[in-house]
């Protein structure tokens, strides 16, 4: 594995993971380093409901990218009106997001009702939490430790390029059986299909350029079943609505992939990121990581918590409702802010304060209701593995002296501007 | 809590999604059958906290704490 990971393109990783750098900024936000947790504070302090986009509250509108919503939009930042949202789905649909269905194919982020049931029902055992050891042993453990291995002896290194952004990606491509020279261009295709800024026709053409990519290992993998993903989605049916039970067609399989590729690489990559971001900021909370173990699991769900690296998601109202005091028509978008309601303080003290040490109460950064995040338990699998593996071994991990310190950046997505650490 | 008097656990399996949140929060005291369906394996199998933080979670709202004694028939 240590030779194909050396063979991976250093430009192409830096183009497509440097959060500082052009191609992301124009993706993420990424203009946007303004103290956000203070400004989701003045938010929520004046309404757990706003009129206008979480962008129009926080007066941070791009003037050259202004908002593409021909509704009305409302945004909600306060724990029980974006935990209530998540949990109404008939109120509230995903039907925001059928703009992916167009790209994507039809898949579980933007169904609802019966339909997401019978769909997701076919992923759900393969993410199951009793399948994360099979995550751990047959990639995340494999890749931590080749990636690791490229740079331990040298003393010195840029976390964010070299192994935070790899990580999620070769985790995911692995596990579909994807060769490993193809993962960075499956990668630019996905990134390119989901760019808000491409044309239509564009974006059309880069979900077919993954379909190129994807539907060769479909056929192989139909032919010859392997201990993979893929193999695993195919040898699962469905039900459709007549009842009458079907196996998954291609359409059904390439649906799953592009979706599962651009939920869990890019999030993964930034939030374990900001994970180590905010250990490395804290270096008596990293030291305590350090001697005890246990307290992995804490660091990670407190990062989760304090900084989820997506901070906003969204729902069509379908029909006239009222949230937090606000009356809401039907058709209206809500944009939901997680981090503001992982801030409130009637659930969390002092809670702009990155702690590990405080008493876990679940957040929601995977989200509730039918729609919670169906790779959460590998999300966890692969921040945990890495940080216990980090820690083993790049002792007395800390900043690197002569580089600038980085900052968290990014409007729709958080991440640190890069991570130059030094160890040993 | 109040009085020390004992809060019972259930569970409706029909409605359970198998998400796994409930074995996150609370590994020792939630199990997922084959079919991805809950199950409790140990009322007090975790802190009281920890139980606490599952039912709250629960996606689809298919645990329960309530009064002991009002179980299902
Ligand atoms: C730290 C990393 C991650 C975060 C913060 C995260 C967050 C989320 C959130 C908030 C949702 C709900 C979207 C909505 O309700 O509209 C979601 C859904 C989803 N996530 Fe994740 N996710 C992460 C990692 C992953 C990974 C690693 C995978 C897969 C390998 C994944 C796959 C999915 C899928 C398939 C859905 C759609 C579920 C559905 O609609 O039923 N995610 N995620
Ligand atoms: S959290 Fe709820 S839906 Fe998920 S497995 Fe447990 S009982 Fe089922």
């Amino acid at each position: 594995m240590l030779d194909e990971i050396a063979q991976l393109d250093p430009a192409m990783i830096r183009t497509l993971f440097d959060t500082s750098g052009q191609f992301r900024r124009s993706r993420s936000g990424g203009d946007y380093v303004e103290n956000f947790h203070t400004d989701l504070r003045l938010a929520r302090e004046s309404g757990p409901v706003h009129v206008g986009s979480v962008e129009e509250v926080l007066g941070a509108v791009d003037p050259e990218h202004p908002l593409p919503y021909p509704e009305p939009v409302y945004s909600a930042f306060s724990f029980d009106t974006v935990n209530t949202v998540f949990r109404d789905p008939e109120t509230y649909t995903s039907d925001a997001m059928r703009g992916t269905f167009d790209t994507f194919g039809r898949n579980i982020l933007a169904m609802g009702g019966a339909e997401h049931a019978r769909y997701r029902a076919v992923a759900q055992p393969v993410f199951a939490r009793n399948m994360t050891q099979w995550w751990i042993d047959r990639w995340i453990a494999g890749i931590t430790d080749s990636l690791l291995t490229r740079f331990e002896r040298r003393g010195r290194a840029d976390l964010n390029l070299e192994f935070c952004a790899l990580l999620p990606l070769l985790t995911i491509t692995g596990s579909f059986g994807v060769p490993m020279d193809e993962a960075l261009r499956l990668r630019e295709h996905i990134e390119q299909m989901i760019s808000a800024g491409t044309e239509r026709a564009d974006r059309l053409a880069a979900s077919a350029a993954a379909a190129d990519i994807l539907l060769p290992v479909i056929a192989r993998r139909r032919g010859d079943p392997r201990d993979d993903l893929i193999s695993k989605l195919i040898s699962e049916s469905v039900v459709d609505e007549h009842g009458t039970r079907h196996a998954l067609t291609d359409d059904d399989v390439l649906a799953y992939a592009r979706l599962l590729l651009t939920a869990g690489s890019g999030t993964t990559w930034r939030q374990l990121g900001i994970t180590l971001w905010a250990l490395l900021n804290n270096p008596d909370q990293l030291d305590a990581v350090r001697r005890d173990r246990s307290l992995v699991r804490a660091a990670v769900e407190e990062s989760l918590r304090w900084e989820v690296t997506d901070p906003t998601f969204f729902r069509l109202t379908a029909h006239d409702t009222t949230l937090g005091g606000v009356d809401i028509p039907a058709g209206s978008r809500v944009a939901l802010c997680l981090t503001a309601a992982n801030h409130d303080p009637s659930r969390w003290p002092d809670p702009d304060r990155f702690d590990i040490f405080r008493r876990v109460k679940p957040h929601l950064s995977f989200a509730s209701g039918p729609h919670v995040c169906l790779g959460m338990h590998v999300a966890r699998a692969e921040m945990s593995v890495a940080l216990n593996a980090i820690l083993d071994r790049l002792p007395d991990l800390r900043w690197d002296p002569d580089a600038p310190r980085p900052v968290l950046m990014g409007l729709h997505m958080r991440a640190p501007s890069d991570l130059p650490v030094v160890f040993g | 809590m109040t009085g020390g008097e004992r809060l019972s656990l259930s569970v409706t399996p029909e409605t359970c999604a198998g998400t796994g949140v409930c074995t996150f929060y609370a590994a020792g005291t939630f199990e997922l059958d084959d079919d991805g369906r809950v199950s409790i394996v140990d009322e007090h199998g975790d802190p009281d906290d920890d139980i606490r933080n599952a039912v709250e979670a629960c996606p689809t709202r298919s645990l329960r704490l309530g009064p002991s004694g009002g179980g299902r028939p």
